[in-house]
């Protein structure tokens, strides 16, 4: 202990004065001649005990009370383990970074760690120096600076640290540090300052150095957890994946838990749920800081509402503990209703080799497989007439002579898919008549350039070599996104055209030209016609006039051509996002108001200008992990849910790993920066407001025994 | 005169027997009768005159008015013999603010044999301590007044108390029936005192019990660490008299209580005395308490 003032210590020894005075006090007692001193001597008896208890009581309360005035003016002080830095006072700038991610709401001693920083922060801020400007940075991820400029306006900065709330955003500790160092950049005080409040847990450092080196200001990071980490466990991974075995609808799901702890997890509790309800629930041992996977197999059921799509929330838990927030995981399952194609075979043949849509077929069904999810029905031209066209998603015309326009063209408008692959039947007057303006192009003559099959056949070969390939592919079209890479784009090239129709020119808007081959002219033209799309492919879907049906390209292409037509999304399902990420909601055309709902049940209205004439609304409110609903409103006004437009937002998984950054790491992002840390605070502790309160109450009490006589 | 009955005022008055003069007519104005116009008999009731009666006592009023003689019926004279007990040990001599209990105890039996000498009773006197200090036959004469008053001015407070041997003493020399008057702090005494003055109302005594203490012992009053010293005997006790008040007070409270509590179902009279209140007042308590309804038909 130490003293502001020692020289009033000395008087404490005044203690000793009450003591001399009851010594001298009792010798000094006045000799009394009294008749009743036998009844006095009996009353004495009965409270001799009690009095001599009351008298050494108030000789100490008054020798204390004595002590304590000395030593309360000498304003005693402790030095301890500091929560706040030495070099707190004096005047500085000074940035306060809170750490106000997800894994501080982990609780500590029955406290959520950010409120605990809160409280530190305000200590800081108290303690500052009267000539202190200071600025606050929050390090979650976007979480932004509550006061983004230097200010002297302390209640300001006291307000904004109040004001600090828990997120469920990830850690960028390194985001915020760099913020503060251009915060400080304007400082006016050549003491510059950052003081990083949070549970320093190694996630939350990029590696990278947040300022240029000898630049920097001084780094003075308080670990909250006071060195303690979190014993936390997590579900850092919820995947699903088709289950073929159970059918199109059985979906494997995986529940990656993390135990963070020192001690292992022995029968942890895992549970399922499906659209809200508990379906299963497996038990799961978890090594100290490890992790583990159980595994749930489930079939959903099909729902009449279903019309296309059926869309899933998948949800595993686990009972909660420090850190609740990633003690669940959520996920988005689809549940496809199977598309309905139609292929009208125009050239059947008795070999299925030498059929003209043995090679679609084999596209459509992969290995007859049952998860394709593809109900593929092949008639003859002669048959098409007996079918009803509006039961089928999509509609494959190969090499058909004669097509029957009128019937197509309603099947389109009414928002069917239509696939028209050419051939030797094709005669392009007869095409231009009959289809008309179903036509993407009008067709105008049909160009050989190398060997088709039946040259081949007849051992004839053309001077042209092996034909024509493709040239230009379209890689932003939704179609052919999926075949973006180079390995995608190489195995289409290595197609060959021996034979290709060529099209008069046109003028129509709504065209796409997703394919074209060397020359520039179009191998695949799409257009839309009412609600339906159309594609117009140059060649054959048979080795008759190109050699692509036997290409690795040919599949993927063929399952991309059916799911646009079929306006089946293209690509797998997005994974899910994290908390503060950006996502962009696909909107239909006509979309007027679009409602997103928080897995709070908060409501987020868009309309106007966000939502009218865009392919997609950029969303920006994801603070908050679970499943967000959306619904949107045509000219009708209607309010209509979009089950596919449903998104899933999680806990960043790093978040749950509460492992601190080791010292040598902190100090040398710290230092790189030519900076450094303030090692082990310590803190001065006054305790004369104590001794102060001790003196009131040993008054206090002095006064209550005087009375109790 | 209400000055004079102040006992720190009466003590100054140096002759003994003024001063029980000034307490008996300080009483007795109390009661509003005046010694020097009273009788010293009673008219009770008229009865028939027959031979034998006293002419001088035929009512010539009632003569008038009934034609008939009647004679006035005076209440009986009794020949009354009275013992006052006089506490001399060394607690007697206690003096606080105002006189010692010994003086105020003089004082009061002065008064009181003053009253009854006057009306031609006999008064005798036992002072006593540990032993007997002095003993006055039981007398009706003039001159015995000063006799009695020559004996309280020289008893001296000193020694222990022994009540009972004194009582055991009258017991013996008093043959018929009596007044027996105590003035006594009771202190230093035992239990069996309350028996032994019980025996004696058995014995068809009228008893008395003035039980004189002062302000001090009835209120501890000092402030600051004392050596209590006892007054009869080596005992000594270091107290802070603010420690122990209350509980000496709930001491005293049950020490007089025993008394009262104790004489009073033995059909004794109890009066406990603080010597700070004037003897005259006292003595009216007396002369109006308990002895007073019980002799109506005599004369005090």
């Amino acid at each position: 202990m130490s003293f502001l003032a020692p020289g009033f210590v000395a008087f404490s020894l005044l203690f000793a004065v009450p003591i001399a005075i009851h010594l001298i006090g009792r010798s000094r007692a006045r000799p009394r001649k009294f008749a009743a001193i036998e009844l006095l001597m009996r009353s004495d008896k009965r409270v001799a005990r009690r009095t001599k208890i009351r008298q050494w009581l108030l000789l100490l309360m008054r020798a204390l009370a004595i002590a304590a005035v000395p030593l309360v003016l000498a304003k005693p002080f402790i030095e301890a383990a500091s929560d706040l830095p030495v070099a707190v006072g004096g005047a500085q700038s000074a940035v306060v970074v809170i750490d106000d991610s997800s894994s501080m709401s982990a609780e500590r001693r029955g406290q959520p760690l950010l409120e605990a920083a809160r409280g530190r922060a305000r200590r800081i801020v108290e303690a500052m120096g009267a000539d202190t400007d200071a600025a606050v940075v929050l390090a979650s991820r976007g979480g932004g600076a509550p006061v983004p400029q230097l200010t002297a306006d302390r209640a300001r900065v006291e307000r904004a640290i109040a004001d600090v709330r828990p997120t469920y955003r990830a850690t960028d500790i390194t985001g915020a540090l760099k913020r503060a160092a251009q915060i400080l950049e304007t400082a006016s005080h050549p003491d510059r300052r950052v003081y990083l409040i949070s549970d320093l847990a190694a996630h939350g450092f990029s590696g990278e150095v947040p300022w240029a080196a000898g630049r920097g200001p001084q780094l003075v990071a308080i670990d909250i957890t006071d060195g303690s980490a979190v014993a936390n466990r997590a579900i850092v991974d919820l995947k699903t994946e088709p289950a073929a075995h159970l059918g199109p609808r059985g979906v494997r799901v995986s529940v990656e838990v993390g135990n963070f702890g020192s001690e292992p997890l022995k029968d942890l509790a895992v549970t399922l749920r499906v659209d809200g309800k508990p379906v299963a629930k497996g038990l799961l041992d978890v090594p100290a800081k490890a992790r583990a996977v159980k595994r749930f197999f489930h079939v959903f059921e099909h729902k009449a509402s279903d019309a296309e799509i059926g869309v899933h929330d998948v949800a595993a838990e686990l009972a909660g503990d420090v850190l609740p927030a990633d003690d669940r995981r959520f996920a988005r399952v689809e549940v496809r209703r199977d598309l309905r194609v139609l292929v009208v075979d125009g050239d059947p043949r008795t070999s299925r080799r030498d059929d003209e849509v043995f090679y679609l077929e084999t596209a459509l069904r992969p290995g007859d497989r049952d998860d394709s999810q593809l109900d593929v029905t092949t008639v003859s031209p002669d048959e098409l007439s007996a079918r009803r066209l509006a039961d089928f998603d999509v509609v494959f015309l190969c090499n058909v002579k004669t097509p029957d326009g009128a019937a197509l063209r309603d099947y389109v408008l009414h928002g069917g898919g239509l696939f028209i692959a050419l051939g030797d039947n094709v005669d392009a007057d007869v095409y231009d008549d009959a289809l008309g303006n179903l036509l993407p192009q009008p067709l105008q003559a049909i160009r050989t350039v190398g060997a088709t099959a039946s040259d081949r056949d007849d051992g004839e070969r053309r001077a042209a070599g092996d034909g024509q390939r493709l040239g230009r592919i379209d890689r932003n079209h939704p179609m052919l996104a999926p075949l973006g890479d180079a390995k995608a784009a190489e195995a289409l090239e290595a197609a060959r055209f021996s034979r290709y129709a060529l099209f008069k020119p046109s003028a129509e808007a709504e065209r796409a030209v997703p394919l074209r081959f060397a020359d520039g002219a179009p191998a695949l033209i799409e257009s839309r016609m009412g609600e339906g799309r159309v594609l117009l492919w140059a060649s054959t879907v048979d080795r008759d006039w190109t050699n692509l049906p036997i290409q690795p390209a040919f599949l993927p292409l063929v399952q991309q051509a059916t799911r646009y037509l079929a306006r089946a999304p293209m690509r797998e399902p997005e994974p899910p996002l994290v908390v503060a990420q950006h996502h962009d909601i696909p909107l239909r055309e006509g979309d007027l108001r679009v409602e997103v709902t928080q897995p709070s049940g908060r409501s987020r209205s868009f309309e106007r200008d966000k939502v009218a004439g865009r392919k997609a609304l950029g969303f920006d409110a994801t603070d908050e992990p679970g499943i967000y609903r959306v619904a949107a409103a045509g000219k009708d006004g209607v309010m209509r849910p979009r089950r596919e437009a449903t998104f899933v937002v999680n806990v960043e998984a790093a978040e749950s790993d509460p492992t601190p950054i080791d010292h040598e790491t902190l100090q040398r992002l710290a230092v790189g920066g030519g900076a450094k840390t303030a090692a082990a605070p310590r803190r001065r502790v006054e305790l004369w407001h104590s001794l102060g309160a001790i003196l009131l109450v040993l008054l206090l009490g002095e006064a209550l025994l005087l009375r109790r006589k | 005169m209400a000055q004079l009955l102040d006992p720190v005022a009466l003590s100054r008055l140096a002759n003994l027997e003024l001063r029980a003069r000034s307490v008996v007519e300080g009483a007795l104005s109390g009661m509003h009768r005046s010694p020097h116009h009273g009788s010293s008999v009673e008219f009770a009731e008229h009865k028939e005159y027959s031979a034998g009666d006293e002419i001088k006592h035929i009512d010539w009023k009632a003569y008038g008015k009934f034609d008939k003689y009647y004679v006035k019926q005076f209440e009986q004279d009794t020949e009354m013999r009275a013992y006052l007990l006089l506490d001399c040990s060394a607690s007697m001599g206690y003096q606080g603010a105002g006189v010692s209990k010994l003086d105020y105890a003089r004082m009061l039996a002065a008064s009181l044999a003053y009253l009854l000498l006057k009306q031609q009773d006999q008064v005798g006197m036992v002072a006593f301590g540990e032993k007997l200090r002095g003993y006055l036959p039981p007398r009706a004469r003039s001159g015995h007044l000063n006799d009695l008053l020559t004996a309280l001015d020289g008893v001296r407070a000193e020694g222990r108390t022994d009540l009972p041997r004194a009582i055991a003493y009258l017991s013996e020399v008093v043959q018929k029936r009596a007044l027996v008057v105590v003035f006594s702090d009771l202190l230093g005494t035992q239990n069996d005192v309350r028996h032994l003055l019980r025996g004696l109302r058995a014995r068809k005594h009228d008893v008395v019990v003035f039980h004189l203490l002062d302000k001090d012992e009835l209120t501890l009053p000092f402030e600051g660490t004392t050596i209590f010293e006892s007054m009869e005997d080596d005992q000594k006790l270091v107290a802070d008299p603010s420690d122990v008040r209350k509980a000496y007070l709930a001491e005293m409270a049950a020490f007089i209580d025993g008394y009262r509590t104790g004489l009073s179902e033995g059909d004794c009279e109890y009066h406990l005395v603080d010597t700070a209140t004037p003897p005259a007042d006292v003595l009216l308590r007396f002369l109006t308490g308990a002895y007073r309804a019980r002799n109506r038909g005599r004369r005090t």
